[in-house]
């Protein structure tokens, strides 16, 4: 690469700036324990710690000066060139066919000073698999896009030569579309309020609020305070209390929705082209982006309560993508009702369908579900009643969640299959769905028990290419069942070579 | 293509020798565990621990050589008779398994690497063990005679179209 030919560009100096502040953050608690609580520079120990703390500070501003300095980076028409290092001067370059997709992500500061995190993803698995900006214009992080945009268009354009892609799955898919976006959905404030309401996290304050207190408990004696209280609820009228408890769950559900706000405020999902887009966030707005051909398969989740409401979240399950990407991001309708999410579903993602009617489990997978053992209840109530023998109601409570768990599970647990998808249902208390298409799967693996072998089923376990989360495994359904799954599955239909023993 | 498709499948079940080496590698792990709960019951006597904590550990003795017994004499004959595979142009079938049983199905398309390997033990008997990798995750045969594990690596690497410098 000839270094004169490129146009060189540093991060603008803000950039510096943001990551000073950073710093800056990261060190406020011994700097402020240091400096400002204990200011002593009477012992020598105390000399010597403050100024290695000081001269660890400037070398990291040093360093960062120079980091940020020596930090380049050029754009040609087919590559992208990095230059960076203070000691070690590193020269990178990565083919613009590689970069699947773009993230941005803007924290709260960078939106101040009014930059963007860029982040370029390509479909490699290694440790050099993206490839960040920390920190662009928004005009210089649309003028990269561009040119991301124009070579993949000109790629896709000269796509009458087969093309280098791993199998021919990802060709079918690709749909030659000019961007701009089109919206596909937009969270109104209605949604987040609803959906904060039918969080469980409603209750999580009072765990929270106990942890907190004991912690202050600690530091500052509250004993008194305690008593006080005490004295108060025994005095006081049912009404007093209940007033109490409701307004301490709706200063929770306010917490839960702002939260909900920050995170999900302004979310919009977008097609652009062959791309997925989801823009979110009120103060740290990312927006993460997912190519159409690496969707393996997409996930219904319905809580506990928001089944009540209809309301579902949908993921997606990609391929070879950042971690960060894979976690939370996938999501791209985090809780929306039914209806709507499976108009965009059957709209925008119509190359997995869902089915209307599903197979449900035979009479005796709940026989088997409810014979097992559970040795976490088993364990749990031999310890409570041989130590805390007074708690022993409790137990009521939990078997009656074990087995709870168990016949809802057999009333979830579903699945149906045709020509080209094959759908599952699973889940206890929170069900979970699951659909993905014969070519996406990498492999099916059935397994059966001493025990399911005496009642004829077995468990399944689908995988596609998404790393962990995109393993769907569904337990006791008939063997038959899961035999003319293999048989589907299989590329040599109507054979039965290997015998099953037993 | 069209005549690699035709092809004809391998499939198979492991050597007998095989037999041999995972009762060999099961016997080591025992004899620690045997070891173990000898010293623990000498230790009970030697000490004269209470007499329940006596019985418990004879007892633990007790399972411990049935269950050793049990699994070297049965359980591994099992492990080696009840493995087969199937390797055809399209897919590789793999079926193992002796409480718990276990099918899984791979396309070939899916396979991303084939490796070889072998320890002292597996060398000592001229057995090999490969393993499938895909994108999923990866499966074994365990302790196949070496030159045929030799030509099954390099089938599968030819039907999966595996460039040859993936081949280790």
């Amino acid at each position: 690469m000839t270094e004169a030919s490129l146009t060189w560009h540093r991060l603008p100096t803000r950039v510096l700036v943001l990551r000073i502040v950073d710093m800056l953050k990261s060190f406020a608690i011994p700097i402020v324990i240091l400096f400002v609580l204990n200011n002593d520079w009477e012992t020598t120990f105390g000399i010597i710690l403050r100024v290695a703390v000081l001269l660890f500070i400037g070398f990291d501003l040093l360093q960062k000066f120079f980091g940020w300095r020596n930090f380049r980076y050029a754009l040609d028409e087919k590559t992208m060139y990095v230059i960076e290092g203070n000691w070690m001067k590193q020269e990178k370059s990565l083919p613009l066919y590689k970069i699947q997709s773009v993230h941005s992500n803007s924290p709260f500061f960078y939106r101040l000073l009014g930059v963007v995190e860029l982040t370029f993803d390509t479909n490699a698995n290694s440790d050099d698999a993206s490839f960040k900006l920390a920190g662009v214009f928004p005009g210089e992080a649309k003028r990269l896009e561009d040119v991301l945009d124009q070579s993949r268009r000109r790629r896709l354009d000269a796509s009458t030569e087969p093309s280098e892609s791993e199998d021919g799955v990802t060709e079918k898919t690709v749909t030659i579309e000019k961007p701009p976006g089109v919206r596909l959905y937009t969270l109104s404030t209605r949604e987040i309020l609803l959906a904060s309401l039918t969080s469980l996290s409603v209750f999580a304050i009072f765990p929270v609020a106990s942890t907190i207190i004991t912690y202050i408990d600690d530091f500052i004696n509250l004993d008194g305070t305690f008593d006080q209280i005490g004295d108060w609820v025994i005095s006081a009228s049912v009404i007093a209390i209940g007033v109490l408890i409701l307004s301490i769950l709706l200063l929770s559900v306010v917490i839960g929705t702002v939260i909900n706000f920050l995170k999900y405020g302004n979310f919009v999902l977008e097609r652009r082209g062959d791309r997925i887009r989801v823009e979110k966030g009120l103060l740290n707005r990312s927006a993460k982006e997912i190519p159409y051909e690496k969707i393996q398969a997409i996930r219904i989740k319905e809580t506990f309560i928001r089944r009540w409401f209809n309301i579902i979240g949908v993921e997606l399950v990609a391929a070879g993508t950042m971690d960060e990407l894979k976690d939370e991001s996938s999501t791209i309708l985090p809780f929306v009702k039914r209806d709507k999410a499976m108009a965009v579903l059957n709209e925008h993602f119509s190359q997995f369908a869902w089915a209307d009617t599903l197979h449900r489990l035979p009479k005796r997978s709940l026989g088997i579900k409810l014979m097992r053992i559970s040795w976490f209840g088993v364990i749990v109530t031999g310890i409570v009643i041989y130590f805390f023998r007074e708690y022993a109601w409790w137990l009521l409570l939990l078997w009656a969640l074990i087995v709870g768990g168990r016949v809802l599970s057999y009333y979830t647990t579903r699945y149906v299959r045709n020509e080209t998808f094959i759908q599952l249902r699973t889940g206890a208390f929170n069900v979970r769905s699951f659909v993905t298409d014969k070519p996406r799967i990498e492999q099916i693996h059935v397994s059966q028990s001493w025990l399911q072998r005496r009642f004829g089923l077995c468990n399944v376990v689908l995988s596609t290419r998404g790393g962990l989360l995109s393993i769907e495994s569904i337990e006791d359904i008939p063997k038959r069942e899961a035999d003319a799954m293999l048989d589907w599955f299989s590329r040599y239909p109507n054979e039965k070579e290997m015998k099953t023993s037993g | 293509m069209s005549e690699i498709e035709t092809a004809s499948p391998i499939s198979g079940t492991l050597p007998v020798e095989a037999r041999t080496v995972f009762r060999l590698s099961s016997a080591i792990f025992y004899v620690i565990g045997l070891i173990i709960t000898g010293a623990l019951v000498f230790a009970a006597v030697w000490f004269d621990w209470p007499g329940w904590l006596q019985v418990t550990a004879y007892g633990l003795l007790a399972i411990a050589v049935i269950y050793s017994l049990v699994d070297i004499i049965v359980f591994q004959k099992w492990k080696q008779e009840r493995f087969t595979y199937l390797v055809q142009p399209l897919e590789i079938r793999l079926h193992h398994g002796i409480i718990t049983t276990h099918d899984v199905l791979i396309p070939m398309t899916k396979v991303q690497y084939v490796h070889a390997k072998q320890g002292p033990l597996l060398r000592k008997f001229g057995l090999q063990t490969i393993t499938i990798g895909t994108a999923a995750g990866s499966h074994e045969i365990y302790a196949i005679e070496e030159s045929f594990a030799k030509t099954l690596r390099e089938q599968i690497a030819v039907y999966a179209r595996i460039e040859e410098e993936d081949v280790v």
